[in-house]
């Protein structure tokens, strides 16, 4: 049969997810293990879908459609109906079927570090979302779904699988739902540039994307975060403001400018320098899907220029620093006519809108990471040995506790040196981490610090797990 | 044009890759089975699932649409041309609905959804080597 030495690679595919499966033994974290266990066996069956449609749908009605006469009056062999009939369908499922492997490869082999995940995953868990989530390299920021990535290129094979008889035979061939057989479990695959993959820089554009995820998400239950955004709205103002004439166009690019918000809301000021930076570098063009590039500048503009209360100076040096980086953008757009007085009117009136809609989002905004941060600091004249001394470490008896460790506060300065000059990890919270080196990336070598700010992350989580940890011992 | 909806040329300088691979391996799947289906009835006359799975998909209204971050060669080489293609095929759709197409108009929609899978492939190996001429 033709279609044998296609069915027999397709089964060496699948066996071939089984070995990048193995490869996952060397990752040190067993929840992202389990997160790209489940998308390989979801990929894994993708392919069972193919190979199933091609042995049973496929072959057997190329077997009935040659016992038909055609109207010309003859009789195709089975090989003749799949290379006549089917020929542009079995390349389709044989281009897939690579496309899947490919996919695998680039989710075990992504050379996006691990400790990414951690640090990303609190957006999502923090709505109660804990469906896998992976990252995986391609060629721009994107968030798809399991069921886009995997399932809906297989719709047509598998709608043929479901009616597979042919009209006017008798000939029966059972119907198969494959996707039951086959099931393909929800969650989601972020795609990250290749390239970027391991550059700081761009991974705030990650908190973007989880965010789409989050939106995407709460989407299902039909709760997306846009829906709550109009419906917050209609409780402030009579009318949405307008961005766009044509009401669908409106909508995506709302979309956009609502996730880049609270996308900076959440990461930080810096996380305007890295969408200036990535729309900037690639040939950016305003779709009905994705706004003028000056829209969302503009947007993350006004989140720089807003009052901020924050005890620590981070805040104020990162939001300094980006809007030096931005100012100049948002001067040219108003001198080329891109923006005027009116775009700037009503995408003001968006982001205040936005910035009360954020209130009710649970996420922790950069502010309030840099509030918890100051709490569960300690001021750096106190030595561990007063700390461990002091009146709350001890119980009621006298006797040591388990105490939560306390860094010393660090400045931005501070940071700054402790990263670049000195090379060691800080054990904060990541997004604090982040904006203070985006702020200096002028000095940032990936030789030098790239894993001093990747071990940074993993100190944070530890300590993250450690404090929990004592929080519940203590109670 | 569910499946057609959003074809997106993503292509990052160095890398020459397709994005949202997925996307437009479900057009190439959709306009397959298209194939399928439109052989099915000239050769044997069977309205088939095949075509009546092509003629669902193409009868949404969404465009193909371009990514915002298409580089312009490859943007302007193509963004025409499938969406002239895609015109094609679904005038040519709307005249099979009738009981007994006549073998010009299958002949034509076979002519023209093969054309619009060609192009489809041309720009994904475009996008994959990168070779935007």
């Amino acid at each position: 049969m033709q279609l044998t030495p296609l069915i027999e690679h397709i089964d060496g595919l699948i066996d071939r997810t089984d070995d990048q499966k193995n490869k996952l033994k060397n990752i040190p974290f067993l929840k992202i293990d389990k997160m790209l266990v489940q998308t390989i066996s979801n990929y894994k069956n993708g392919l069972l879908i193919i190979h199933d449609s091609l042995t049973d749908s496929l072959t057997r009605k190329a077997v009935i459609l040659s016992k038909i006469e055609t109207r010309a009056g003859d009789f195709l062999t089975p090989d003749q109906v799949i290379y006549n009939i089917y020929q542009a369908l079995v390349s389709s499922a044989y281009s897939t079927a690579e496309h899947f492997n490919g996919s695998v490869a680039l989710l075990v082999e992504s050379g996006i570090p691990w400790e990414l995940y951690y640090w990303l995953l609190e957006i999502p868990q923090s709505f109660g979302i804990n469906k896998p989530i992976v990252f995986r390299q391609g060629i721009r920021f994107v968030t798809q779904t399991f069921y886009e990535e995997i399932a809906k290129p297989l719709a047509p094979l598998i709608e043929i699988a479901k009616d597979p008889n042919v009209q006017g035979s008798l000939i029966q061939i059972s119907p198969v739902d494959l996707l039951k057989k086959h099931p393909i479990d929800d969650g989601y695959i972020i795609t990250c540039i290749r390239s970027e993959a391991d550059n700081p820089a761009m991974w705030p554009i990650l908190c973007h994307e989880m965010f789409e995820t989050v939106d995407k998400d709460l989407g299902c239950l039909g709760q997306s975060l846009m829906d709550q955004f109009k419906t917050y709205v209609k409780t402030q103002v009579a009318v949405m403001p307008l961005i766009n004439d044509e009401k669908l166009a409106n909508e995506n690019w709302l979309l956009e400018i609502l996730m880049d918000f609270l996308a900076i809301n959440s990461f930080g000021p810096m996380y305007a320098r890295s969408l200036l930076e990535y729309c900037q570098r690639s040939p950016y063009y305003p779709t009905p899907e994705h706004p003028e590039m000056c829209y969302r500048i503009y947007s993350a503009y006004l989140y720089l220029t807003a009052p901020t209360k924050s005890q620590s100076d981070i805040f104020s040096i990162c939001q300094q620093v980006a809007k030096e980086q931005i100012q100049p953008e948002v001067t040219r757009y108003e001198d080329e006519g891109n923006l005027d007085s009116e775009k700037e009117r009503v995408l003001t009136q968006l982001f205040q809108l936005m910035v009360k809609f954020s209130r009710t989002i649970k996420t922790p905004t950069f502010v309030h990471r840099l509030d918890n941060y100051i709490a569960e600091s300690q001021t750096s004249a106190i030595t561990l040995k007063d700390l461990i001394r002091k009146k709350e470490a001890l119980d009621p008896e006298g006797k040591q506790k388990f105490i939560q460790f306390k860094d010393p506060l660090l400045s931005f300065d501070r940071i700054k040196n402790t990263i670049f000059n000195f090379g060691i990890s800080l054990a904060i919270d990541p997004n604090i981490l982040l904006n203070v080196v985006i702020a200096n990336l002028d000095e940032y070598n990936k030789e030098t610090h790239y894993e001093v700010i990747v071990d940074s992350i993993k100190k944070w989580k530890i300590k993250s797990v450690w404090d929990s940890s004592i929080d519940v011992i203590n109670k | 044009m569910g499946n057609l909806k959003k074809i997106h040329m993503h292509v990052y300088y160095g890398e020459k890759l397709m994005a949202s691979r997925s996307e437009v391996e479900s057009c190439f799947s959709v306009l397959g089975t298209g194939i399928a289906g439109l052989r099915l009835l000239k050769v044997f006359g069977i309205k088939s699932k095949e075509l009546e799975i092509f003629m669902k998909a193409m009868a949404t209204e969404e465009q193909v649409k371009i990514c915002a971050f298409a580089p312009s060669p490859l943007r302007g080489q193509y963004e025409e041309s499938i969406s002239e293609a895609e015109t094609k095929v679904k005038q040519d759709i709307e005249k099979l609905s009738v009981d007994k197409p006549s073998d010009e108009t299958i002949d034509k929609a076979i002519k023209d959804t093969k054309q619009l899978y060609g192009i489809l492939a041309e720009l994904h190996r475009t996008a994959v080597t990168g070779l935007v001429t």
